[in-house]
């Protein structure tokens, strides 16, 4: 799925058209989005009180009282599990999205910027990397280092990256031949100074349109891991987990399910919307 | 959604409805979900209208591999196996041996079985069973190459010749009252023809070879991962089922399963999930029937592994655990808190289930006692220690459970992270030295007493507890054909056990099966999927 | 478009097209190659345990484990276990998948009409709506189709096709019993109903993208320097529209084939609701069940699938652009 972020990217560069509707659109996904961003940084100082069983309270449903979302098959609060659950449900896309940009900022930069075997190279393991049924890896890391939350996070990192290369490679070979880069190499500046001060800059929009994206996919990919059975260990809040419990307990307490289903389509949507008008920006600005 | 699996144990929830075991065991009949729990009143009434049935559509929640029980053997290969497969025995709705494709047998001493063949019984192809065909299936389930699912079942087989046209000796290498249950399709013989078997290289049971066999239904399609179709046979010894056909849908997602029972498409379906018993109830024309399913569901220690070579630390463990809280609040009455290894129906030979529930309860105890655990523990390696527990993905109930083992663990000072993994990686947990606390989950086709406990307590037991009293106690328990007498020293086998805390017994399992009320089953008891249940089938009607 | 090339250059391009192509399938092959050494790998450092996995949950003898440990061979060195399968895979032999008991091409075999109807549903289902729907957005930019369809796509991307796959089944199967809730079906017309649900919800997700995708691709040509000299001289709009419409063909046939190349990746969640027998699910099972010989073929087979699919767009932007074919072939 990776490899569309490419295509993907390229389209979120064009202009959508100025108009009242949008601009109303970006702004509540802005609010929408700094909501999310401060129930993540709450999040953590909840966790032991969305941990914590009551057994006899099991399943209540939505609207009990001092449930507002009922409770799950081991009572413990629904409302409470998806607050603490924004934390894994965004600091993963999150960290996915940095670290596999920041490893195709590094690569893909070398790749594009000094050409030859680095680049052959690199463009041989992006190759293979692509070509992996994504499945058979995700079960095997989690098998060999155990099925959890970091380690998928991680194997995300690996399987997100190959595409984000071949884009900043593409935007970096485009750059290289440009007039302020051969000044820098007059001024007989060094590679990775070229590269890493000079060079990247300028493909900053690129890497910006494309993190936004990727944190989308990300959190839809996460959810989807776990759907199969690979994620969070069971007991922790995540909206992910959350999920794939609710499934069983639908009838009993359908707030399990709905409610971080509906926040995942709602963040990513969110986050499109956000990267689309950024990309949009940038783009108008690079003009000027 | 890995609900099916090679392994009788785990293969998937079989769960059912509450309470009463001794009601469901002691002969629902043709009444259907006469179940006494109020949250299940599916109390439908069914009349045997006599007609055929064109179709018979049953839904299994995973796919099988392999049709033939010796390559792929769990729980639900034995029970498409049982519908066109047979062994020289087979149980009746009790569990008691009764006759199939022997129409007889003698045991002239206690290693000796003398078996003569029906007359009538023929292979689907029309072919009469022969005693060759007889001693070539046993071999090959003997033999752990072609069946390494079922050799186990055959360890105590010594040889096995044709001492007639019709007639077969079996002779074992121990005394063994558990020995002829493995000759029935519910455990190690499915009889096949030779020849058959020969023409297909003994890759029988895949979707090119198929199965064939002396039962009332005949397979005639199987694409692994989408359903298999049988279709009935006039060579059938006990005559013509009522249905003509069925056709069992792999459906793997529960809530894809629900979706086609509520679209009317499906007359049967295997191991509803518990926490979806209510919607399959509700469905309008279905009706939701609960069996104890001779499952047992318990923790294991492995003594190799510090510090539960600890028997405090064992102990402290067990009672730490709420067994009444597990059944009725988390398996909502799907389950029965568990006092023993074996259930209280394998012992039904010897006492009635009440009976038999009174005497499991005097083997000693492990009462839920957080004061009590926390003192055992105190001073023992286990103070401050962090363990895992795995649970295969087929289990989610024994997810549930977990969790909440572990709060109580964590109460003790045993931090316990609970992980959940795929069934077949489960299997490779147990007894690997490495994970000193691990679920038992066995599903037992046999429904003999000793089935499960031996396995767990006896000889090369996954515990790593080593008693030559335990071994002694189980060979004379199984030397023995007096049933009273054969219970009375697996109840010494499971005192050992729990004064030993070898194992921490959880819950004996209940299957939920969800019914379409055009369709009924003569005599459904824990012992009908394994045994010829395609032709108790009948049409019917709700009254 | 070959008018303009001349017949000496014709046969020398074409020449250098064939060299071209021959680097491009070796690399592919290379990469084959790693790949099944990397899965093998993989699968070999995989938790579970193959025996246990044919044994089941019950007691073994020594005798029993070292006779199945024989048959498969599962005691041989790593590497000597790795070159026999590659040099039997070299002779067209997959071997026999040890979980079904089948050689692995019948197995294979037998799964790829569900896979492949379902991806050739599928994509043939996000190509004739979300192409036209791309189209009209970009031509009507900021007006109603394009906000909606805009609005649906972003749904479609955003939403996870477990969670379409559920609410299409409560929708279409149940609410409006219009559709087969699971299975494959028999006969073409009935597989062919029986896969429309799941290739929709398949197609929503790749609908979605490719539908961005198009809209940006035409819109891009729309405010392109040509376009708007083009306009400037009078240019009737219809031609206009036509000239910028070819010009982004290019893209979305990219895209298109990127996003095949997703679909095929992508059944296994699919397969799993639907209770399809398709590829992914059975490589779902041969991978916990450790079957080697299951893995290791369908690995190659989607691997090579997508490499192929990616030459075929390469040589598609050869054929469409003047301007790569230049460079490609000089």
């Amino acid at each position: 799925m990776t490899n569309l972020t490419q295509q993907v990217t390229l389209s979120s560069r064009i202009r959508i058209g100025p108009g009242k509707h949008r601009d109303w659109v970006v702004r509540v996904s802005t609010v929408f989005l700094a909501i999310i961003a401060i129930a993540t940084l709450i999040a953590p100082f909840f966790t032991d009180l969305a941990r914590k069983q009551s057994i006899l309270d099991s399943l209540l449903p939505p609207g009990s009282p001092g449930h507002l979302l009922g409770t799950d098959e081991l009572g413990r609060d629904v409302l409470l599990l998806t607050l603490a659950g924004t934390g894994s449900a965004i600091a993963g896309p999150v960290v996915i999205a940095a670290g596999s940009m920041l490893i195709a900022i590094i690569v893909g930069t070398l790749a594009g910027y000094l050409r030859g075997p680095v680049d052959w190279a690199v463009g041989r393991i992006v190759d293979v990397l692509l070509s992996l049924p994504v499945m058979l890896v995700a079960i095997v890391v989690a098998g060999i280092f155990g099925a959890g939350y970091w380690v998928t996070v991680g194997m995300l990192v690996l399987l997100f990256c190959p595409s984000d290369i071949r884009i900043i490679r593409a935007g970096v070979t485009e750059q290289a031949p440009r007039p302020y880069v051969e000044a820098a190499q007059m001024l007989s500046l060094s590679p990775a100074r070229i590269m890493y001060r000079h060079i990247v800059p300028n493909v900053w929009p690129l890497i910006l349109t494309n993190f936004m994206l990727n944190l989308a996919i990300a959190l839809v990919t996460l959810s989807s891991l776990s759907f199969l059975g690979i994620g969070v260990a069971p007991g922790t809040p995540d909206w992910g987990r959350q999920i794939t419990d609710g499934r069983g307990i639908l009838s009993d307490n359908p707030a399990m399910l709905l409610v971080p289903a509906i926040l995942i389509v709602l963040v990513a949507m969110a986050i499109n919307v956000l990267g689309d008008y950024l990309g949009e920006r940038l783009r108008e600005r690079g003009m000027q | 959604m890995h609900t099916h699996s090679p392994h009788r144990p785990a293969t998937r929830w079989r769960l059912g409805v509450a309470v009463l075991a001794a009601a469901a065991l002691a002969l629902t009949g043709c009444a259907g979900g006469s179940d006494e729990d109020p949250t299940n009143a599916s109390e439908v009434e069914l009349v045997d209208t006599g007609e055929e049935i064109e179709q018979v559509t049953v839904a299994f929640p995973g796919s099988l591999a392999n049709l033939y029980i010796g390559q792929e053997s769990g729980i639900l290969n034995y029970n498409l196996a049982a519908l066109t497969q047979e062994g020289l025995v087979a149980q009746d709705s009790t569990g008691a041996i009764v006759p199939a494709l022997a129409e007889s047998w003698e045991t002239p001493d206690d290693l000796t079985y003398v078996f003569t063949l029906r007359d009538d019984a023929k292979f689907q192809n029309g072919d009469p069973v022969t005693a060759d065909d007889v001693v070539f299936s046993l071999e090959q389930a003997n033999n752990p190459e072609s069946s390494p699912g079922i050799y186990y079942y055959l360890m105590n087989l010594d040889s096995v010749e044709k001492t007639g046209d019709r007639e077969v000796t079996i002779t074992t290498k121990a005394p063994d009252a558990t020995f002829l249950v493995n000759m029935s399709a519910a455990a190690a013989l499915v009889v096949t023809q030779q020849k058959y078997w020969e023409e297909h290289g003994g890759a029988v049971g895949t979707s090119d070879s198929l199965l064939l066999g002396t039962g009332p239904y005949q397979v005639t399609e199987f694409q692994p991962d989408s359903h298999v179709t049988l279709e009935r046979v006039d060579t059938w010894w006990g005559g013509e089922p009522k249905a003509q056909s069925i056709r069992v849908n792999f459906i793997p997602d529960e809530n894809t399963r629900l979706a086609a029972a509520q679209k009317g498409d499906l007359d049967i379906a295997f191991n509803v999930p518990i926490n979806q018993a209510d919607n399959w109830g509700k469905i309008d024309g279905m009706r939701v029937e609960s069996m104890n399913d001779l499952s047992y569901v318990g923790l294991l220690f492995d003594q190799n592994v510090a510090p539960f070579d600890d028997i405090k630390v064992r102990q402290a463990i067990a009672q730490s655990i709420d067994r009444e809280a597990i059944t009725d609040r988390l398996l909502r009455g799907y389950g029965e808190a568990a006092t023993a290894i074996m259930t209280p129906e394998s012992l039904t030979a010897a006492f009635s289930v009440d009976e038999a529930r009174e005497k499991l309860a005097t083997i000693p105890q492990h009462e839920f006692d957080l004061d009590a655990a926390k003192e055992l523990i105190a001073g023992t390696a286990a103070e401050g220690l962090e363990i895992e527990l795995t649970y295969p993905n087929t289990g989610p109930q024994l997810g549930i459970a977990a969790q909440a083992i572990a709060e109580n663990l964590g109460e003790i000072g045993i931090t316990t992270n609970v992980r959940e993994i795929p069934i077949e990686e489960w299997l490779a947990t147990i007894g690997d030295g490495e994970h000193g606390l691990s679920f038992m989950w066995y599903f037992s086709t046999t429904g003999d007493p000793s089935e499960i406990n031996s396995y767990l307590i006896g000889a090369e037991n996954p515990n790593g507890f080593v008693s030559d009293e335990a071994v002694a106690l189980i060979a004379e328990a199984n030397a023995l054909a007096d049933p009273v007498a054969r219970a009375e020293k697996l109840l010494e086998l499971e005192t050992l056990s729990a004064e030993q805390v070898v194992n921490a017994p959880l819950w004996w399992g209940k299957s939920i099966t969800a019914f379409s009320n055009t369709v009924g089953l003569t005599d459904y008891s824990a012992f009908s999927f394994t045994n010829s249940w395609g032709a108790q089938l009948f049409a019917a009607e709700a009254k | 478009m070959t008018t303009s090339i001349n017949a000496r250059a014709g046969a020398s391009s074409g020449l250098r097209l064939a060299r071209t192509i021959a680097l491009r399938v070796g690399g592919v092959l290379l990469i084959l190659l790693v790949i099944s050494f990397l899965t093998f790998t993989l699968i070999y450092l995989a938790p579970g345990d193959l025996v246990k996995n044919l044994l089941g949950n019950r007691p073994s003898t020594p005798a029993a484990i070292a006779a199945i440990e024989a048959q498969y061979r599962l005691n041989d060195p790593f590497f000597v276990r790795y070159v026999d399968w590659l040099v039997a895979a070299l002779q067209g032999d997959f071997g026999i998948s040890i979980r079904l008991q089948q050689p692995v091409t019948t197995v294979i075999a037998s799964r790829l009409g569900v896979t492949g109807s379902l991806i050739a549903f599928s994509f043939i289902l996000a190509l004739i709506t979300a192409v036209p729907l791309g189209i009209a957005s970009a031509a009507k930019a900021g007006r109603l189709i394009d906000r909606v369809s805009s609005a649906t796509a972003l749904f479609g991307l955003s939403a996870p096709s477990f969670a379409l796959a559920i609410l299409a089944i409560s929708v279409f199967a149940i609410m409006i019993p219009v559709f087969p809730a699971y299975g494959a079906g028999q006969g073409w017309l009935d597989q062919t109903w029986h896969l429309i649900l799941p290739s929709a919800v398949l197609a929503a997700g790749i609908g979605a993208i490719l539908m961005r995708m198009t809209r940006a691709a035409v819109l891009r040509e729309l405010e392109s320097d040509a376009i708007t000299f083009a306009r400037a001289r009078g240019i009737p709009e219809r031609r206009v529209q036509r000239i910028a419409l070819r010009a982004a063909l290019i893209p979305i046939v990219t895209s298109a084939g990127l996003i095949l190349t997703f679909i095929i990746g992508g059944t296994i969640i699919v397969e799993t609701v639907f209770a399809l027998p398709g590829i992914g699910q059975l490589l779902e099972e041969a991978v916990l069940f450790k079957d080697l010989p299951v893995v290791q073929a369908i690995t190659l087979l989607v691997a090579g699938s997508i490499a192929l699919i990616t030459i075929l767009v390469d040589l598609s932007y050869m054929l469409l652009d003047p301007r790569v074919r230049a460079r490609e072939l000089s």
